[in-house]
């Protein structure tokens, strides 16, 4: 497989079995000769480590989030890449985008590689059901529960989905779509009066969500099965249902709360490891995977998002385009807030993620007094933050040293 | 003579070495990694392990499991020995066809019965066109906790009840069939036979058949896993998720060390109540 | 009123037959003894009688009624098994009382009786030990304490001697055997040990390839056994046989003759102490090849013409091998058996 002279690219992203088989016959096609390699996010960090401490280097581009490649800049195992940024220029790439590259110091320190969001899913088939005067494209929370209700109402069937089943990544849409919605923050608010409110609307929610849910890992799945006919999930775990049957779907923004229609993009980036064997190699690769060409290949293949101005062309697979409509429509929305990824959490990033599902469990599913349920996991956030010293992110006004749970 | 005195010894040592590297190393750094609570104190991982809100579930489930189970399934397989013993033809045959399971993963055989169980799977496929219910019924959630936990007890019983088959016949065979023809002659019915003579002399098949199982089952997880996700945590699925999911390893040793204090536990019960009598030992 | 009557009992196993067209009565009260060599079919019999095995054909009566197909405890019987099955689980006391508490009898009864066969069986200092720390031949009393403690009407036993000392024997086989006559018990006894069947049993039965040869009482199936089967295997020295020509009804050789209505070739069997040893000029020449004292007699061992033969002198009688002496027959004595089919003619 990974013979000594290619060049080694470790990824955090596209690591199914099937998406790596795509990079690598697809997506790497006429690129320098790669050797594709994947780690959960961990164990790459500690990879990453272990590299710059034993001096020994055998990888040299890094394919990771920007969350993930933030904690590799105090290490000190990236290199800057000005000179590779300088002959990127001409490729569109959104200044906003390249400067989040620079993870706030002065120099390019990785490329946006592509990007991807969090997006509803909804099957025609409930459309009718929809409450009068809602607009499917800027739903509220509250107009959702509604929805839901009818369709149970009318289909014997609660046809709301979330995937809250044991892979599933319903940790984000709490972190990136409920609570900024609610509260304008992910952290700070955490325990907020606006949070006791977004948890009393959002149980209305979830009694109209299909009781499998908690079962649910990609959301693709039941929505194919039709068990469930609006879902929420991140793009590629919806990708299959919307290619398998285009014309069946819509795929809109998330709803919006009294703070707006928060939303999470995921942005991957490509950053060169310090000491890399093959800076070369790993440059001009750099420069393959934000061709537009294979910034539509990728986007085609495995449903992220180019980060390049690459029109996308007509004959775009019909559901990866309903994707790129999503996505535009979540991104281009009125009240649109962006909410970003945990950044600087290193290896509590779990536990963090277990205080917003704790939380969901204890109030939705165990009908815990909101209140004291908020309070005491604001304890164990509160902890967490302490412990990691993470400042705030967006939406989170900057903090200095550690993020505040009010 | 020396030599003769140390080579039992001798001879075991490798098994020994083998058993200190591979498992008393690991054990060793779990309990060591299960106090390291970093700021929280020596108890510290403890204390996050009790205060969790699936701890005190995941505790109920796993103890409710094992004791539906495990005497469940020694029931069956005590009846199925004796059936098979009764048996003049075709035993092999029907003690392969029962010993099956023994050859299917936890993992497979939970997905064996998610596919019989869940919204559109073979049973309600079957009770659909019974009449019995009129669309997909879902059995399997957090909602409906009793089916769940029901359909995780059948699958676990279907899975590992062959294993205690399997010691149940074996010992049965090593009780003479002359224990039973004199207890029959005596005037002992059926069931007096079963009580007072088969299953005294089965003791030491039942004590590790029982041993072996209650410690299998306080690690049920598979299974668990497969039909009800998250929806019925247990103590191993808990570690799990501490060590893969919260990236905590220290909270999911404590589990570990948790289990294995439990397990040791049930043992040191079986072991004392199971006793044999040391006079009645040949 | 238990008598035992078995009627064309047959056995098969796969293809083996252990027991074939077998018919056997045991009279109320009576006490018959199983001889015969190791798997003639002596275990099978009683294992049918008991019913723990199926029978391929024939049917088992005891007392009027027909058994053949009711359960063991139904068939009011008593069993001690050849490897004793004495519950390991159990005390001495336990296993000595199954029988009695699967009757369900009062404590006291079942004290009494318990006792009582334990001081018959001298293993009363035993009652609280369990099988595990007895010997082998006090477990094998045990069994018999147990199955004499239900008082059966019928009592099966498989070799259940056989662990004892010689002297342990002799003992408990005379107590055996008035406690069974007293309790009227209707007795089938296995064993391999001659003397004990000539000892307690009313009537041997002795038992060849799954038939019964013989069956007599002890003093006849000694003296006239009636084949050359039940004479060679009944009694130490065995029966000598000599083949003897008949002629115009005439049966005769050296010193000795008799009637016989039969011409041609027989055996002539006899016992070694029912021969006179007379001087080598008179009677059949007998060349003595070994002499074993035995204590109450000696043992000779030699040949007549081309025939070994076995015969007992009195311990004080000066014979050396190499002698030559003279065997006169008593004609009340001997049995003629045919050559061709080994029966007594
Ligand atoms: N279950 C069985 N299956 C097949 N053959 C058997 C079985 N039981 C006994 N036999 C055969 O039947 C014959 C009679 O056996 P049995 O046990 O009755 O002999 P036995 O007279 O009691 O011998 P022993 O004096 O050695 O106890 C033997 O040839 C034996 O091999
Ligand atoms: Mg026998």
């Amino acid at each position: 497989m990974a013979k000594a002279q290619d060049l080694i690219f470790l990824s955090t992203q596209l690591r199914p079995i099937d998406e790596a088989q795509k990079v690598r016959d697809v997506i790497l096609k006429g690129a320098p000769k790669t050797s594709y390699v994947v780690d959960e996010p961990s164990p790459f960090t500690v990879r990453m480590k272990a590299e710059v401490e034993a001096n020994k280097h055998t990888i040299s581009l890094v394919g990771a989030l920007h969350g993930e490649l933030q904690p590799l800049l105090p290490m000190g195992a990236l290199e800057p890449i000005d000179d590779v940024a300088a002959s990127l220029k001409d490729r569109g790439i959104p200044a906003g985008l390249m400067d989040l590259g620079k993870l706030g110091t002065g120099k390019q320190m990785y490329i946006p590689w592509m990007q991807a969001t969090y997006v509803m899913v909804v099957n025609k088939k409930a459309l009718p059901f929809l409450p009068a005067g809602a607009d499917v494209n800027a739903l509220t929370y509250q107009q959702l529960a509604e929805w839901g209700k009818t369709m149970n109402e009318k289909t014997g069937q609660r046809r709301l989905g979330f995937p809250a089943g044991p892979k599933g990544l319903f940790a984000r849409f709490l972190q990136g779509n409920l609570y900024p919605s609610y509260t304008a923050s992910m952290v700070t608010e955490f325990r907020s009066a606006e949070a006791e409110t977004m948890w009393n609307d959002f149980k209305a929610v979830w009694a109209q969500s299909n009781p499998n849910s908690t079962s649910y890992d990609f959301m693709q799945e039941p929505l194919m099965a039709g068990e469930v006919l609006v879902a929420w999930d991140h793009i590629a775990r919806v990708k299959d249902a919307l290619q398998q049957a285009p014309n069946d779907y819509l795929v809109v923004a998330p709803p919006a709360g009294p703070k707006g229609r928060s939303y999470m993009p995921v942005i991957a980036g490509l950053a060169i490891a310090k000491g890399a064997p093959d800076r070369k190699g790993a440059a001009e690769l750099i420069m393959h995977l934000t061709k537009p060409e294979t910034q539509l290949i990728t986007a085609s293949e495995v449903g992220f998002f180019p980060v390049v101005n690459a029109t996308l062309p007509a004959n775009l697979s019909p559901g990866v385009k309903l994707l790129a409509e999503g996505v535009a429509k979540t991104q281009t929305a009125k009240d649109a807030v962006v909410a970003l990824l945990p950044v600087g959490l290193g290896d509590k990033g779990g536990e963090f993620n277990k205080v917003y599902v704790d939380t969901f469990q204890r109030i939705v599913l165990r009908n815990e007094p909101v209140r004291a349920t908020l309070d005491a996991q604001a304890d164990v956030m509160r902890s967490i933050m302490a412990a990691t010293k993470a400042p705030c992110w967006a939406p989170d006004k900057a903090s200095e040293g550690a993020c505040p749970v009010k | 003579m020396p030599t003769s005195r140390w080579l039992p010894y001798l001879l075991i040592a490798p098994a020994s070495v083998f058993l200190a590297v591979f498992f008393a190393v690991p054990l060793v750094q779990t309990i060591v990694l299960s106090f390291d609570g970093g700021t929280a104190g020596f108890f510290g991982n403890y204390q996050r392990m009790l205060g969790d809100l699936n701890f005190n579930v995941s505790l109920r489930n796993t103890f409710m499991l094992v004791l539906t189970v495990v005497p469940l399934q020694m029931m069956l397989a005590i009846g199925m020995g004796l059936m098979l013993q009764k048996m003049q033809r075709g035993r092999d045959v029907v003690l392969w066809i029962w010993t099956i399971p023994l050859g299917v993963s936890d993992l497979a055989a939970g997905l064996v019965w998610l596919a019989i169980l869940q919204n559109t799977g073979y049973l309600n496929t079957f009770l659909f066109h019974l009449g019995v219910i009129d669309g997909p019924t879902a059995w399997l959630n957090s909602e409906t906790p009793v089916t769940l936990f029901i359909a995780v007890a059948v699958a676990e019983i279907w899975r590992s009840t062959a294993v205690v088959l399997v010691i149940i016949v074996a010992g049965l065979q090593l009780i003479p069939k002359e224990f039973g023809e004199a207890a029959e002659i005596f005037g002992a019915s059926p069931w007096q036979k079963l009580t007072r003579v088969t299953l005294p002399m089965l003791k030491p098949s039942l004590q590790s058949a029982l041993i072996l199982r209650t410690v299998l089952a306080f690690e049920v997880f598979a299974a668990v896993y497969a039909i009800g996700g998250r929806n019925i945590p247990v103590l191993v699925g808990e570690a799990y998720v501490w060590q893969r999911d919260n990236q905590n390893y220290s909270v999911a040793a404590a589990y570990a060390v948790l289990i294995m204090v439990i397990s040791l536990a049930a043992t040191a019960v079986y072991l004392r109540l199971l006793r044999e009598k040391p006079e009645a030992r040949a | 009123m238990a008598a035992i009557t078995i009627e064309g009992v047959s056995k098969r196993f796969g293809a083996a037959m252990a027991l074939e067209q077998l018919d056997l009565n045991v009279a109320d009260g009576e006490f018959v003894a199983l001889l015969g060599p190791s798997g003639c079919g002596k275990t099978t019999l009683l294992r049918i009688i008991a019913g723990l095995e199926t029978r391929s054909s024939g049917r088992v009566l005891i007392g009027d009624r027909d058994v053949s197909d009711l359960p063991p405890a139904e068939r009011g019987l008593a069993m001690v098994f050849q490897n004793y099955a004495v519950f390991p689980h159990l005390t001495v006391f336990e296993n000595v009382a199954f029988g009695l508490r699967m009757q369900k009898r009062d404590e006291a009864t079942i004290r009494r009786q318990v006792n009582r066969a334990a001081d018959l069986l001298q293993i009363g200092p035993y009652l609280d030990r369990y099988p595990a720390k007895l010997s082998g031949g006090q477990r094998q009393r045990v069994a018999v304490a147990r199955a004499l403690a239900v008082e059966p009407a019928v009592l099966l036993m498989d070799e259940p001697l056989s662990n004892l000392d010689a002297l342990l024997r002799l003992e408990m086989r005379a107590e055996l055997k008035s406690v069974l006559k007293e309790a009227g018990t209707t007795t089938l006894y296995v064993t391999h040990d001659q003397t004990e069947a000539m000892g307690l049993a009313d009537r041997i039965a002795v038992m060849h390839k799954g038939v019964i040869e013989q069956i007599d009482t002890p003093t006849r199936i000694y003296s006239k056994p009636s084949s050359t089967f039940v004479g060679g295997f009944v009694g130490s020295p065995p029966m000598n046989f000599l083949k003897l020509e008949a002629k115009n009804g005439v049966l005769a050789c050296e010193g000795f003759s008799m009637p016989l209505a039969h011409d041609g070739p027989v055996l002539l069997g006899f016992r070694g102490e029912d021969v006179r040893l007379v001087d080598a000029s008179q009677g059949l020449a007998f060349a003595v090849r070994v002499v074993e004292p035995m204590g109450s007699h000696l043992l000779l061992t030699g040949q007549v013409g081309g025939e070994r033969i076995r015969v007992v002198a009195a311990p004080q009688a000066e014979i050396a091998s190499g002698m030559t002496l003279g065997l006169q027959l008593d004609a009340a004595r001997v049995v003629v058996m045919d050559t061709q089919t080994g029966k007594a003619l």
